[in-house]
C-alpha cells in the first residue's frame, strides 16, 4: 500500500495522476492512518478536502431570489401594460377619426379644394413688400443660427485652457 | 426556464462557484456578491429566451471574468488607500508569521502565493476535481497550458512543504 502511494505521490507531483488515482490519494491522506515518511504531504491533501467544505452562507438563496423573482415581476408587469396601452391607443385612434372625416348626416367628408390664387399679390408693390418680408424672415433665422453657434464657440474657449 | 427549474439545474454549483470566485476575490463577502452578480445575468440571458448549452461552464467563466473585474476596482481601491497612508512596508511581520500556526492555513497560503494562472488550475483540479478539458474552457487555456501550470504549481507546493517542515510546525 505504502509502495503505491509512495509511486503515486510521486506521479501527483509530476502532474501525471489521472483523477481516480487523485481522489485515492486524498482517501489515503485523510484516514488517518498516514505513514511516517509521507507525513509531510499530509495536510496537503486534507486541505483539498477541509476547502472542498467551504458553502456559501444561508440565506444566500434567499437574498437571489428577491433580485431574480422581483426582475421578473417588473419585466411581466410592464409588458402586460405595453399589451393595453397600445390596444387602448388603437380604440381611441379608430374612434377619433370616424369622427373626424365623417359628416353629421353619414357621409365621408369631402375636403374643400384650395384656391391659391386667393394668396398671390396683385400689384408689382405687393409683391416687392412680400418679397421683403420673406427675405427679412430668413435674416432673422440666420442671425439667431449664427449667434447660437457664437455663444457655443465663446463658452468653449472658456473652458479650453491652452485656447489663448 | 421557470425558478423552479433553476433552483433544480443551476443552483446546485453555487457553492462550487463560490470556491472559486473566493480563490481570486480572498474575500467571502465579495465571492458571494460574485456568484449572485453571476447567477442574476444568467437568468436575464435564459429568459431573453437564449440557449446555453452548458450551463456550469458559462457559469465557471462569468464567475472568473466577474471577480476579475472586482479584483481589479478593489486593487484600484487599495491603492489609493496606500499611496493616502504610504504604508512602505506590506510584508509580514516577525509576530504576525509566528502566529500563524495553523497549518492548513499555511497550505492556503502557498496556493495564494502561486502565479494567478497557476493556482487557478490547482484550484480546478485538486480541489474542485475538474478535467484538464474542463479547466481549459474555464480558463480559456490551452490544454498543454493547463498541464504546465498544474506541473509548476505541484512542484512550487512539494518544495515549500518541505521547505517549511510546517507538519512539525502544526
Amino acid at each position: 500500500m505504502e509502495n503505491s502511494i509512495n509511486q503515486l505521490i510521486e506521479k501527483y507531483f509530476n502532474g501525471e495522476t489521472s483523477l481516480t488515482e487523485e481522489t485515492s490519494l486524498k482517501k489515503y491522506f485523510n484516514s488517518g492512518a498516514v505513514a511516517e515518511d509521507l507525513k509531510q504531504y499530509e495536510p496537503l491533501f486534507q486541505y483539498f478536502e477541509e476547502e472542498k467544505e467551504r458553502v456559501l452562507t444561508d440565506d444566500f438563496d434567499q437574498k437571489l431570489f428577491e433580485k431574480i423573482g422581483g426582475a421578473g415581476k417588473v419585466i411581466q408587469m410592464r409588458s402586460t401594460r405595453m399589451v393595453y396601452l397600445r390596444v387602448a391607443a388603437a380604440v381611441v385612434f379608430l374612434i377619433a377619426s370616424f369622427f373626424l372625416f365623417q359628416n353629421i348626416d353619414g357621409t365621408i367628408a369631402e375636403p374643400e379644394p384650395i384656391v391659391w390664387e386667393q394668396y398671390e399679390p396683385e400689384t408689382t408693390e405687393e409683391a416687392y413688400e412680400e418679397t421683403k418680408k420673406a427675405l427679412r424672415l430668413l435674416a432673422m433665422t440666420l442671425n439667431k443660427g449664427t449667434k447660437k453657434a457664437a455663444n457655443e464657440v465663446s463658452k468653449m474657449e472658456k473652458i479650453n485652457p491652452y485656447s489663448n | 426556464m421557470n425558478l423552479t427549474d433553476f433552483k433544480n439545474t443551476i443552483l446546485p454549483i453555487k457553492n462550487k462557484l463560490f470556491r472559486f470566485a473566493l480563490r481570486i476575490v480572498s474575500d467571502p463577502a465579495e465571492a458571494e456578491d460574485v456568484v449572485q452578480e453571476v447567477f442574476i445575468k444568467l437568468w436575464k440571458v435564459l429568459e431573453k429566451g437564449e440557449i446555453i448549452e452548458n450551463a456550469e461552464a458559462w457559469c465557471m467563466r462569468a464567475t472568473r471574468n466577474q471577480a476579475i473585474d472586482k479584483l481589479r476596482s478593489k486593487h484600484k481601491r487599495v491603492e489609493a488607500l496606500d499611496d493616502k497612508y504610504d504604508q512602505k512596508d506590506k510584508s509580514a511581520s516577525p509576530f504576525q508569521m509566528a502566529s500563524m500556526k495553523d497549518t492548513l492555513q499555511h497550505i492556503k497560503n502557498f496556493i495564494n502565493q502561486l502565479p494567478e494562472k497557476q493556482k487557478l488550475v490547482m484550484h480546478l483540479r485538486d480541489i474542485e476535481g475538474h478535467t484538464y478539458k474542463e479547466i481549459s474552457d474555464t480558463l480559456d487555456l490551452p490544454l498543454g497550458q493547463v498541464k504546465v501550470n498544474l506541473f509548476r504549481a505541484r512542484q512550487t507546493i512539494r518544495t515549500k512543504l518541505l521547505k517549511s517542515k510546517i507538519v512539525e510546525l502544526g
